[in-house]
């Protein structure tokens, strides 16, 4: 039940079916969009916190975050949130390098998690 | 887990539920909510930021826009603001998106001018919810749109009705000056000018409680019935009478009209005046400009008492030149942008400060002067009445009147035989003081008879029989006593006395009359109880003197084709045709 709840915590199909009414088609394109994606943003949390812009960092942690509960990564998602929320008070500190790195770790968790999935 | 909504791809193309745009710089936020829109049956336009969501804006005319909140550049706020202005008078439901976090700018959502919001991730349910609730809104405002245009247009077509029904012809340029300003489309504020067939000049100034269209209603009644009874001679007090009893009868409680009455007598020598509610009636000295005379109300406004009321009018003599002003309380009322009023001071300063002749200009110089650009915040309503001598008293040329021929024999002329109309009546002296009987008899004539095109003529003969019996038979008068100028006022004073005392006395009227196909005659009897006077050795004189009748009966001379009397003189007979 445990590693369920946490393949789930990971990855839960259900939330963007539910957005998506069902339309396999709609999903695999949101899906598509959000894979993509997900490069660019890591990209712009670590360059904007190397290089001191912290609103790019705090944008790009933002739009993971709302993108990550959008289909269904509720692990990414929170991470995403606590970055945001450091980053917003204008913390570069190891608080905020140390969540750059876990986010990392969660995007790869969930890339093999979908491709178990077949996503 | 939650049983998703489940549709059939047919149910998407049902309808076309018009164009949404959708803005959020996020790419899997923009998909979703793009396609559960497709699947509502609307057409979604996308931007991820904000000038290009501006941009399709006024390219697409959305019906509904959805926006995120937070984005780089500009924000959704921002977003938010710029589309409802390019809205305009359109309604476009604008729902923000945001994420649950950011619940502490809700409110700045609302007061961008944001209709709603919804957080993310977006429920399909919560989504159409919205939508419905949204288009609910929009149907709403649309009717309230059509419904205030469909009112401003009634407004405008009952504002040409009343304008037309209001509108006086019959009096010259400079007969009159009149000022109208309404505080909004209808005023509640009235003018009515026009001429008794005496040559009177009647002047009503109105001021209904209130302003707007719920005021000016009164004024479609009252107008009527002022033209109407002016057109047939009825003297001010009656048409007053009539106006409140019509106005009591239909206005709501609390509402009433504010009345000055003004008339004056064709030779410009005196006006009578009744005063119900409204500012001082002011007269001005024709030589000197300074304030001859100050008359305030002394009688109630129209429509409160449904008892039968009196509205007795004050006499005023006056000069050449003399001018009498009239106004609403809106002038004086008037506010400068301070919030000060122009005030009774200003007013009779303004009217005293230069010649009676250009008293109309200095009113208006003078009360733009003080409100400059403010808005009026009641109706504003002036008039100026000039009061000119006709002629200077014995100089003037008189018209050639038609010599009666002696040898004119009545019984060529009709035979009240063939009359197909013989009407008489006494009126005794309790009515003779309280009724004015020209218009009565003249109804008379003119419902019997038709003759419509003769009642100016009609009028001006009975006027002057009847003032012949009542004045010199009945009450015994003197028309000399109006031979000069002061005299006038000791005239109707001495005829109000005597016509108080009397006790008794009569007159009694005769008609006969034919008419056939646009021609006709009619015969006139009047008798009074007086005491007559040698008519057998009396020579009428050849020129018009006072329309106030003297023996000489001139203008029944002017209009009659006989003229002759009977008894002791108390019979006047005269034979008018057509």
């Amino acid at each position: 039940m445990n590693e369920t709840h946490s393949l789930l915590h990971v990855f839960d199909a259900r939330i963007l079916m539910e957005q998506t009414l069902d339309d396999t088609e709609l999903f695999t394109e949101v899906m598509n969009a959000f894979l993509a994606d997900l490069p660019i943003h890591l990209d712009h949390i670590t360059t904007g916190m190397a290089s001191g812009e912290q609103t790019l960092a705090y944008r790009a942690a933002h739009s993971l975050k709302g993108a990550a509960a959008n289909v269904g990564a509720g692990e990414l998602a929170q991470l995403s949130a606590q970055l945001e929320h450091l980053l917003k008070d204008d913390i570069t500190t190891a608080e905020t390098q140390a969540l750059g790195v876990q986010i990392g770790h969660a995007m790869d968790r969930l890339r093999e998690q979908l491709d178990t999935l077949g996503l | 887990m939650s049983v998703p909504l489940s549709y059939s791809h047919e149910n998407t193309t049902r309808q076309d539920r018009g164009r949404v745009l959708v803005v959020d710089d996020e790419s899997t936020s923009l998909l979703i909510l793009r396609g559960l829109l497709l699947k509502e049956g609307f057409s979604p336009v996308t931007a991820n930021n904000g000038a290009r969501a501006i941009e399709l804006f006024e390219q697409e005319s959305p019906s509904m826009v959805f926006v995120d909140v937070i984005m780089p550049g500009m924000s959704g706020l921002e977003v938010a603001r710029h589309i409802k202005k390019l809205a305009g008078k359109r309604f476009v439901p604008t729902i923000f998106l945001t994420s649950i976090t950011d619940e502490h700018t809700l409110a700045d959502c609302i007061e961008a001018g944001g209709d709603d919001f919804l957080t993310k991730p977006v429920s399909p349910i919560l989504l159409r919810a919205k939508i419905t609730a949204a288009e609910r809104i929009t149907r709403l405002y649309e009717t309230a749109q059509r419904q205030h245009h469909q009112l401003l247009f009634e407004q405008q077509l009952a504002r040409q009705v009343y304008a037309k029904t209001l509108q006086d012809n019959t009096i010259q340029p400079g007969e009159v000056f009149i000022l109208q300003r309404p505080a909004s489309v209808f005023s509640g504020d009235i003018i009515l000018v026009d001429k008794s067939p005496s040559g009177a000049l009647h002047v009503l100034m109105g001021d209904f409680t209130g302003h707007g269209l719920a005021a000016a209603i009164g004024a479609l009644p009252a107008a009527e019935i002022f033209r109407s009874m002016t057109s047939k001679g009825y003297s001010p007090p009656e048409i007053l009478s009539e106006i409140n009893r019509k106005l009591h009868g239909f206005l709501p409680t609390g509402m009433f009209l504010a009345v000055v009455f003004v008339c004056l007598n064709q030779g410009g020598q005196a006006f009578t005046v009744c005063n119900c509610g409204l500012p001082e009636v002011v007269v001005l000295d024709g030589q000197t400009g300074a304030i001859k005379r100050r008359l305030p109300s002394h009688s109630l406004p129209l429509g409160i008492s449904g008892k039968h009321s009196a509205y007795p009018m004050k006499l005023v003599e006056v000069s050449h030149n003399d001018h009498i002003i009239i106004a609403t309380d809106g002038f004086i009322e008037a506010q400068n942008d301070k919030g000060d009023l122009l005030g009774e001071q200003r007013y009779l300063d303004i009217l005293q400060n230069g010649k009676p002749n250009s008293v109309f200009e200095r009113l208006i110089a003078g009360l733009d002067a003080f409100i400059e650009d403010t808005s009026l915040e009641d109706d504003v309503t002036l008039a100026v009445i000039p009061c000119l001598r006709l002629a200077s008293e014995d100089n003037s040329p008189d018209p050639v009147l038609p010599a009666l021929s002696d040898s004119d024999n009545p019984a060529l002329l009709i035979d009240t035989e063939q009359a197909d109309w013989h009407w008489e009546t006494t009126i005794k002296s309790p009515l003779l003081k309280s009724m004015d009987l020209t218009p009565v008899l003249l109804r008379n004539i003119t419902d019997f008879l038709g003759a419509h095109d003769q009642k100016h003529a009609l009028f001006t003969v009975i006027s002057e029989l009847l003032n012949n019996a009542i004045d010199h038979g009945v009450l015994e008068l003197d028309s000399r006593i109006k031979d000069n100028p002061e005299g006038f006022i000791e005239y109707f004073q001495e005829r109000s006395l005597r016509l108080a005392n009397l006790s008794d006395g009569y007159v009694h009227v005769r008609f006969y009359g034919k008419m056939e196909s646009g021609h006709g005659w009619l015969q006139i009897r009047i008798e009074d109880s007086g005491r007559g006077f040698d008519h057998v050795h009396w020579e009428p004189p050849k020129t018009r003197h006072h329309l106030y009748g003297m023996r000489g009966l001139c203008l029944v001379r002017g209009f009659c084709k006989h003229l002759e009397f009977e008894g002791c003189g108390n019979i006047a007979k005269a034979i008018y045709t057509w």
